[in-house]
């Protein structure tokens, strides 16, 4: 009965337009109900939500948000652009090929796709329609490559698989790397396609004059994934500490360094990133009543021996839940789906002998092309936003670099030690 | 009452960003580490997530799939909000009950770390945001049922 209540609680109360938190919470409530009646104590909700929250990592999660956003507002993201666009404005397709490392920089000091769609985004659509390039196409290179945000470190998708794994977040981090790279290399190739296609525009190859002054202008803000990765992988911080640090640095650049940043920056800045950490920290507590829950019911049990009764083979029941993922990353956010499916998920792969740092970035890539897929995809919707065209447009003029990403999404799976070989290398395992 | 709740989430944004530095600072250049800066930047986060969510349930601004809503008349999503947020006030009462117990049963409970700051007052976050919640609920309940002007703002409870 308390199976059957969370499934439907979950699938009516979502359908209903009920704000998710909202909707595990009442799930719970219901399944509470159901299974124990009027006897069990109020007090329990209060104390899972919070107990779900009390985790010094999550506190990582505002501190990443408020790092990309004291960047944004400082115009660093604006002088990375311009240093990817030396770096990489003469291949074929220049700026389109900029956009691409830009994200893969960005993603270096950022977490969160949609901080890089809306932000550096607008910079790099402006900067391509304005020196010609097709405006359906800088759309769908910009909310392509903003998928490699929360792929390579930092990344506040998997802070969150983490949480709910308990897989160290500096081995996840690092397992990312790769498979950002790799995006990146992925999407720079169809790029080229295109750019032999529309015949784009490139710069030329730059002297090196030109090149030392893009790199020192950039240098200082291209020091942060160093300082957070190095930080981590050297043991001197903690994922937290380091977003702390991270964060620190941002602002340091902004106020002293650069002198951009203002007060009133700052407050709405922080007004955005309360509002933000407020949004997915509300969904991790109604998220961990709900798989306080779950594990009360026998859930994850059931659903473990269902799964592994379709199949014995790892691989295949890897290709499964890959299967599953694409189609729940079209209806739900990353965050939301990681909280409510992680729970299930983890002991089956755990039970398969599948890496769980391998698994947890298949997860966060599958759930990454969900988000520029339709219905829900939040960078089409934000990309929509951003360029003015209609949300059928953006659809149509993405789809197409959908590809890339589905290759990277294969190679990951068919070799684990694209992920799993540098936090071996780098943490031992 | 919103502005003052923002006003508040940034001080305690901050303090929690300066206790996750005053961390690292201790623990890495002066060698002193410091398990209280740790609980109070856990703290300050478990206060910015509740009253945070509590701020924001003023624009009903929390994560929501509307796909199915969104392609319904004007009419019958005004009866989805109203049942929406019955749901989430029959949620929250029970919630907001449990977090009172809890504020009498943990008031007296200090961390290991920092004696003066009881388990009851986080308990203490919780109910107010519960009350919170709650509030700007009925009040975007009346809002939709007896005004013409369907924003809660537009009847003056966030200034």
């Amino acid at each position: 009965m308390m199976i059957l209540v969370l499934t439907l609680g979950l699938i009516v109360f979502m359908l209903i337009g009920l704000p998710v938190a909202m909707t595990l919470a009442l799930s719970a409530l219901g399944a509470l109900l159901a299974g124990d009646g009027m006897v069990f104590q109020f007090s329990v909700l209060s104390q899972k939500m919070q107990f779900g929250l009390q985790n010094f990592l999550l506190i990582s999660i505002p501190l990443f948000i408020l790092t990309a956003k004291l960047m944004n507002t400082a115009g660093i993201t604006e002088r990375i652009f311009r240093f990817a666009n030396t770096l990489v404005g003469f291949l074929p397709g220049g700026l389109a090929q900029a956009n691409i490392v830009a994200s893969l920089i960005f993603a270096g000091m950022s977490g969160a796709a949609v901080v890089d769609a809306s932000g550096l985004g607008q910079i790099e659509l402006d900067a391509m329609t304005k020196n010609g390039y097709p405006k359906k196409l800088s759309v769908a290179v910009t909310a392509a490559s903003s998928t490699i945000g929360p792929i390579f470190p930092p990344s506040i998708p998997m802070v969150v698989f983490s949480f709910v794994s308990g897989v160290s977040v500096g081995r996840l981090f690092l397992g990312g790397v790769v498979p950002g790279v790799l995006m990146a290399i992925s999407l720079m190739t169809m790029v080229v396609f295109y750019a032999k296609k529309y015949n784009l525009p490139r710069r030329q190859f730059p002297t090196f004059a030109i090149a030392f002054r893009s790199f020192v202008e950039s240098f200082l803000p291209l020091l942060t994934p160093l300082i957070l990765l190095g930080g981590i992988w050297l043991g001197v911080f903690t994922p937290t500490e380091a977003a702390a640090v991270a964060a620190c640095y941002a602002l340091i650049i902004g106020v002293f360094v650069l002198r951009v940043l203002s007060l009133k920056d700052i407050v709405r800045v922080s007004i955005e990133t309360a509002r933000d950490t407020a949004k997915i920290g509300f969904l991790i507590a109604g998220a961990s009543l709900y798989g306080w829950v779950l594990m009360r019911s026998g859930m994850t049990i059931k659903f473990a021996e269902w799964l592994t009764s379709i199949s014995q083979s790892s691989f295949y029941i890897l290709l499964i839940i890959n299967a599953f993922l694409l189609v729940v990353g079209c209806f739900l956010d990353s965050t939301v789906a990681i909280l409510i499916l992680g729970p299930l998920l983890v002991p089956v792969i755990e039970n398969l002998g599948i890496d769980p740092v391998h698994f947890g970035v298949i997860m966060v890539l599958n759930l990454m092309i969900g988000l520029l897929t339709p219905p829900f995809g939040i960078v089409l919707f934000v990309m929509k936003e951003v360029s003015g065209l209609k949300f059928e447009e953006v659809v149509k003029s993405t789809l197409p670099f959908l590809i890339p990403l589905f290759v990277v999404l294969i190679l990951i799976v068919i070799f684990p030690g694209l992920v799993t070989a540098l936090p071996n290398f780098l943490m031992g395992g | 009452m919103k502005k003052f709740l923002e006003g508040l989430n940034i001080i305690v944004l901050w303090l929690m960003f300066f206790s996750a530095i005053l961390t690292v600072v201790c623990r890495v250049f002066l060698k002193i580490p410091t398990s209280w800066s740790v609980d109070l930047a856990q703290y300050s986060f478990i206060f910015l997530i509740f009253i945070g969510s509590a701020a924001i349930m003023e624009d009903e601004s929390h994560i929501k799939i509307t796909v199915l809503t969104d392609r319904l008349s004007e009419g019958v999503q005004k009866i989805f909000r109203i049942i929406e947020r019955l749901l989430m006030i029959s949620f929250l009462v029970i919630f907001t009950i449990g977090a009172y117990q809890n504020v009498k049963f943990n008031w007296t409970v200090g961390l290991p770390t920092v004696n003066w700051l009881k388990m009851g007052y986080m308990y203490l976050i919780l109910l107010i945001s519960g009350i919170i919640m709650i509030f700007y609920l009925c009040i975007n309940i009346y809002s939709d049922v007896f005004c013409k002007k369907t924003h809660p703002s537009e009847l003056g409870v966030n200034s």
